[in-house]
């Protein structure tokens, strides 16, 4: 069982070269302008663009032939990069394709004209599922914009969609219970996937910024904290979905990914345990600068792909104390620096005194905590000197652990919350069939049934089974016989949990 | 709609009144409490049955598309902190609460006077203010463009974590990634045959015994105990103790100059909010890290802290803390042991003088009692001051045996220029005994310019064997000087004279009777007169028989012999006559207060 070292490098260049934004490029999303580009708020300004314009000309009016083809050009692009096109206004802003829209004063503005427009028509948004012709926008305005007034309900107005055949549906507003529930999941799960990746994304700069100037990292700390409050108020939402969030395993270098899934599993773990949410954002911030000084042991020993011998061990075994110069380095002490502080340097000492730093006492609660998360993440991830151990695999060496290193109380919890077979597994059933559990953990028989969605020969999903079913005769439907190994099938689970509802 | 607007506006105006009070006037004050009430009667009309939400800019506040207020310059607008940070928009619930409405007023005045705590921004404080009848939408900054003041604000975050998210939804096929054959990880031996953990049990067990992943009632309290803990005394103890680890570490590779500040807050921190203990175990700490911690570096910097922590000011402040219970004996005694000798004598040796009774004065006098335990110098040094109160508090730490140990400080008390200090040298002396001691006695017998300090001194040599007593009193009673004296003195000396030489001095005392006729004595004469029958009668019986010899002759000495026969006669005749009225100090007594 390995809470050792394992961070990939911190100076990982971004994988997409990082978007400047200047004065120019918000002079080019004012209000009226041309659409010029396909960034995230693109699709807001062509709709709002061309309603705005229809509103005012006649259909055949030359000046909303621009407007019209612009949108149309626009669908397609985004349609044939991302599939589809979801705009759906929620709580006063925007979201684009579950992602919330970062708006600046102006453009709250212009979302105000549209929510505006979509509350008129009692809808919350619109999805395009496929590439739009002019012709075909055309027709959208005759029923969004020129159909008399009485036939403007969404009733009214989803018939006449589905009657002309274009590739675009209307959708409840969020939250009105009108939604299907898959959406609304689907909608949460792209937004808690969407915070955890800015942590993930945050925290890689944090790292490879070493030399950056203090406000700099305040910057980027403030970031983060904000985004952990997200996630905070995500997990205090929907646990369920929040831990999703912790088994993914790709897209990301080993620090970052690691280090925002031990603050997913340490917020989840913490609201179990009674944690309030500001307590929870400290646990949170906490464990994601755990191993903060790791990156001082270097690259080649965190990426040696062979036991470490005794100098690169002391050389990791320090990394504790390095964390804590680092977090030193803050301008004053508030409770969630110390919790981090503490955390930092508690993190790896087991409850019977072996682990490191060498020190007195029983670690504290929230770096038991940590401890808890660090290790299984760690042991579920794949590292040059190891395979990934399955999830399952790593619970059960935890649990062989339990007392001498990890807390026991807090080691119940955290697989009660897990379940057995944590989200993301990829087990095969005494039906023969393969399947990668997507809900489990909880209370009764789901801790060992979770909930898997089958697996084609070629990897693709297919039905959703729930484990806890019974036949008429009272045994299990299906039961599970063992776990498998997601290399040797190809699969990872990872992009099945973003795309499932 | 139009009374509502105003309701609104009132309300978003009130709030600007009401921080302004809030700044005015203490929070027990009945102003701040009736700004309050006035702010949440607005907040409810406001909200009316429907709730209200405000959208925040950088200059106003909106209800839809209306300004309820206008603030364009930053320093005047109460709410810009906020909307720096992110925040668009707040909701008030129909039924706003005055808690939540005083903890959103709490975080305007934070966000306008100090602003966010470090790694936080103002909008965060509205998050932990945990309101549950006022919400809020913020934006966060990652990836927009509205923070665009300086190069930070520049970077796209939100394209990244798009493009991450992007990833995560579309993973590429997993590999194993293992590159070696595996032999060991790192803590955890694993069967080295098939690498693989067998899970099973775990199910298994569940499976058997599902209680097996509930908690006992133990574990479950335990937790409920650790959750419900003081975490701030609690963070504060592990943290103190992380930073013992660091300076005591004796690798190089750490730097401790960020550490040695963050002590001296947390022992000031302590000490001004009156947890002296808590200072008093930090610093105790500190002063073992200073001795053994094996860096120099790290040794020098816990000295450092002390000696800029343990000022003269706060180690005397630790007195007047006992006096008026703020701490203990122990805790100023765990502090004081803290500083050097040359440092804390002093210290303490001025506030025994000045406490005068109570706990202060019973710790003051163990705690120099302990430092003379370990340094007798101190003392010494102390009893040669000039300053009396210095001297007296020394003089106050001595007892039987350790006073044996400054023998020559004590008796060179009899020459301090403070009358009282004198006397406790003298008495010093005479209980020592000693040739030095009996010259310091002798001396202030003879010249000491305070008379109650001549008188002592005379009692005491009276019961001294000073060597050549009675050729000293003999070269002293007849000095041309010795008229000068007053007369009682010269009395006394004259009657010790004649006890010490007995027979030897009438001649010397008969010589001094004047032979007058009764018409021409003068008081002088008379005085003289009965000066030297006074010391006749001192010479044992035979000078007896010489002054009733005297009496039977009549005149005016016949007179004055019957006189200082009849006093003689009132008291014990046939003892030393100079004991009559001397009451004479037994062992080492000190002169009482009449006497001085």
């Amino acid at each position: 069982m390995s809470d050792h070292p394992g961070d990939p490098p911190r100076s990982e260049s971004p994988t997409r070269a990082q978007q400047r934004v200047t004065i120019d490029t918000l002079a080019l999303h004012s209000v009226g302008g041309d659409v010029r580009d396909d960034g995230p708020n693109a699709v807001m300004y062509a709709w709002f663009q061309l309603f705005k314009t229809a509103q005012i000309h006649a259909i055949d009016n030359q000046a909303l032939s621009r407007p019209v083809q612009a949108f149309a050009d626009l669908s397609a692009r985004v349609v044939a990069r991302d599939g589809h096109i979801s705009l759906q206004a929620k709580d006063g802003t925007i979201f684009l394709n579950s992602n919330k829209l970062r708006l600046t004063t102006d453009e709250y503005v212009l979302a105000g004209e549209i929510i505006g427009f979509f509350k008129e028509r009692g809808m919350g948004g619109f999805t395009i599922d496929g590439p739009l012709d002019t012709e075909t926008v055309r027709t959208l305005l005759k029923i969004f914009i020129y159909a008399p007034t009485a036939e403007r309900s969404f009733e009214s107005v989803a018939n006449a969609l589905r009657a002309s055949g274009a590739p675009f549906r209307i959708n409840k507003p969020l939250g009105v219970g009108l939604k299907s529930r898959s959406e609304v999941v689907l909608e949460r799960r792209g937004y808690t996937f969407l915070t955890y990746s800015k942590l993930a994304v945050l925290y890689r700069s944090l790292l490879a910024d070493e030399k950056s100037s203090a406000s700099r990292r305040q910057y980027l700390i403030r970031k983060i904290a904000r985004t952990m409050q997200a996630l905070v108020d995500i997990c205090i939402e929907d646990d369920h979905t929040f831990l999703d969030a912790a088994a993914i395993k790709s897209g990301e270098s080993y620090a970052s990914q690691h280090a925002a899934n031990v603050a997913v599993l340490s917020i989840a773990l913490g609201d179990k345990v009674g944690f309030n949410k500001i307590e929870l954002a400290d646990l949170g911030m906490a464990a994601l600068f755990a191993d903060l000084g790791l990156r001082e042991c270097g690259t080649f020993i965190q990426e040696k792909p062979a036991p470490l011998d005794f100098t690169e061990r002391a050389s990791v075994e320090l990394h504790p104390i390095r964390t804590v110069q680092l977090l030193l380095t803050q301008k004053t002490f508030t409770k969630t620096v110390l919790s981090q502080i503490v955390v930092a340097f508690e993190h790896h000492r087991h409850l019977d005194g072996t682990g490191y730093p060498k020190a007195q006492g029983r670690p504290d609660l929230f770096s038991r905590i940590v401890m808890i998360a660090d290790v299984y993440d760690s042991l579920t991830t794949l590292r040059p000197w190891r395979r990934a151990y399955l999830p399952d695999e790593a619970l059960g060496m935890m649990v062989s652990k339990a007392g001498p290193w990890f807390d026991t109380a807090l080691l119940k919890i955290f697989v009660r919350m897990v379940g057995l077979y944590p989200v993301g597994t990829l087990v095969r059933l005494d039906s023969g069939e393969i399947g990668v559990v997507i809900y489990g953990g909880g209370e009764g028989e789901r801790i060992s049934r979770p909930v898997v969605i089958l697996l084609s020969k070629d990897g693709k999903p297919q039905a959703t089974v729930d484990l806890t079913e019974r036949a008429p005769e009272g045994h299990y439907v299906r039961s599970i016989v063992a776990s498998e190994d997601p290399t040797a099938f190809g699969v990872n689970p990872s992009g099945l949990l973003t795309n499932i509802a | 709609m139009a009374g509502a607007l105003e309701s609104v506006r009132e309300f978003v105006l009130h709030i600007e009144k009401t921080l302004t009070t809030r700044r005015l006037y203490h929070q027990d004050s009945v102003p701040w409490r009736e700004s309050l009430e006035r702010l949440a009667e607005r907040a409810i009309a406001a909200a009316g049955s429907d709730g209200l939400a405000l959208r925040v800019t950088a200059s106003d506040m909106f209800l839809d598309k209306l300004s309820m207020v206008h603030r364009p310059k930053h320093e005047d607008c109460f709410f810009f902190p906020l909307y720096r940070d992110g925040l668009r928009e707040l909701t008030l619930a129909p039924d706003v609460s005055r808690a939540d409405l005083a903890a959103l007023l709490g975080v305007f005045e934070q966000a306008n006077r100090s602003g966010a705590p470090p790694g936080e921004d103002t909008v965060s404080l509205l998050w932990r203010a945990g309101l549950s009848t006022i919400t809020h939408n913020a934006i966060d900054g990652i990836g927009d463009m509205e923070g665009g003041e300086d190069e930070t604000s520049r970077d796209d975050f939100g394209a990244l974590a798009a493009d991450l998210a992007a990833k995560i939804s579309n993973p590429a096929i997993p590999v194993t990634g293992q590159q070696y054959s595996f032999v060991l990880d790192g803590d955890v031996r694993v069967n080295a045959q098939d690498l693989r953990y067998d899970s099973t049990t775990m199910r298994r067990a569940f499976e058997e015994t599902p209680a097996v992943l509930l908690l006992t009632e133990s574990e479950a309290a335990q937790i409920r105990a650790e959750v419900d803990e003081d975490r701030d005394a609690s963070l504060l103890g592990r943290f103190i103790d992380i930073l013992i680890v660091i300076l005591r570490s004796p690798l190089e590779a750490l730097n401790t100059a960020a550490i040695a500040p963050v002590f001296s807050q947390l022992a000031e921190g302590y000490w001004n909010g009156g947890e002296y203990d808590r200072s008093a175990a930090l610093l105790i700490q500190l002063a073992a890290a200073s001795r053994d911690a094996p860096r120099y570096e790290n040794r020098r910097a816990a000295k450092e802290v002390l000696s800029q922590f343990l000022t003269n000011e706060r180690l005397g402040a630790i007195v007047e803390e006992i006096q008026r219970g703020g701490t203990t004996y122990a805790i100023a005694t765990q502090l004081w042991d803290l500083v050097p000798d040359d440092q804390l004598w002093p210290l303490l040796l001025d506030a025994f003088c000045r406490v005068s009774d109570g706990a202060g004065r019973t710790a003051l006098i163990d705690a120099l009692r302990r430092r003379v335990a370990g340094n007798f110098e101190l003392l010494s040094g102390t009893l040669g001051s000039p300053d009396p109160s210095k001297v007296r508090a020394a003089l106050a730490l001595l007892d039987d045996r350790s006073e044996k140990l400054f023998v020559r400080q004590l008796i060179a008390l009899a020459s301090h220029p403070d009358e009282a200090i004198r006397l406790k040298g003298l008495a010093a002396a005479g209980r020592f005994g000693t040739p030095s001691g009996l010259e310091a006695l002798w001396k202030a017998m003879e010249s000491d310019p305070s008379k109650s300090v001549r008188l002592y001194a005379f009692r005491t040599v009276a019961l001294s064997n000073l060597p050549g007593l009675a050729a000293r009193l003999r070269a002293l009673v007849t000095d041309a000087q010795f008229a000068a004296r007053p007369a009682w003195e010269r009395e006394k000396y004259v009657r010790l004279l004649g006890t010490v030489e007995g027979a030897a001095a009438e001649a010397l005392f008969e010589s001094w009777i004047p032979v007058k006729k009764r018409w021409i004595w003068q008081p002088k004469d008379l005085e003289t007169l009965e000066l030297a029958i006074r010391g006749l009668a001192a010479c044992g019986d035979h000078g007896l028989e010489k002054v009733e010899a005297i009496v039977a002759s009549g005149g005016k000495p016949g007179e004055v012999a019957r006189k200082v026969l009849d006093s003689i006669s009132r008291a014990e005749i046939g003892q030393n006559t100079f004991m009559r009225s001397v009451p004479i100090p037994e062992g080492p007594g000190e002169p009482s207060k009449e006497e001085k």
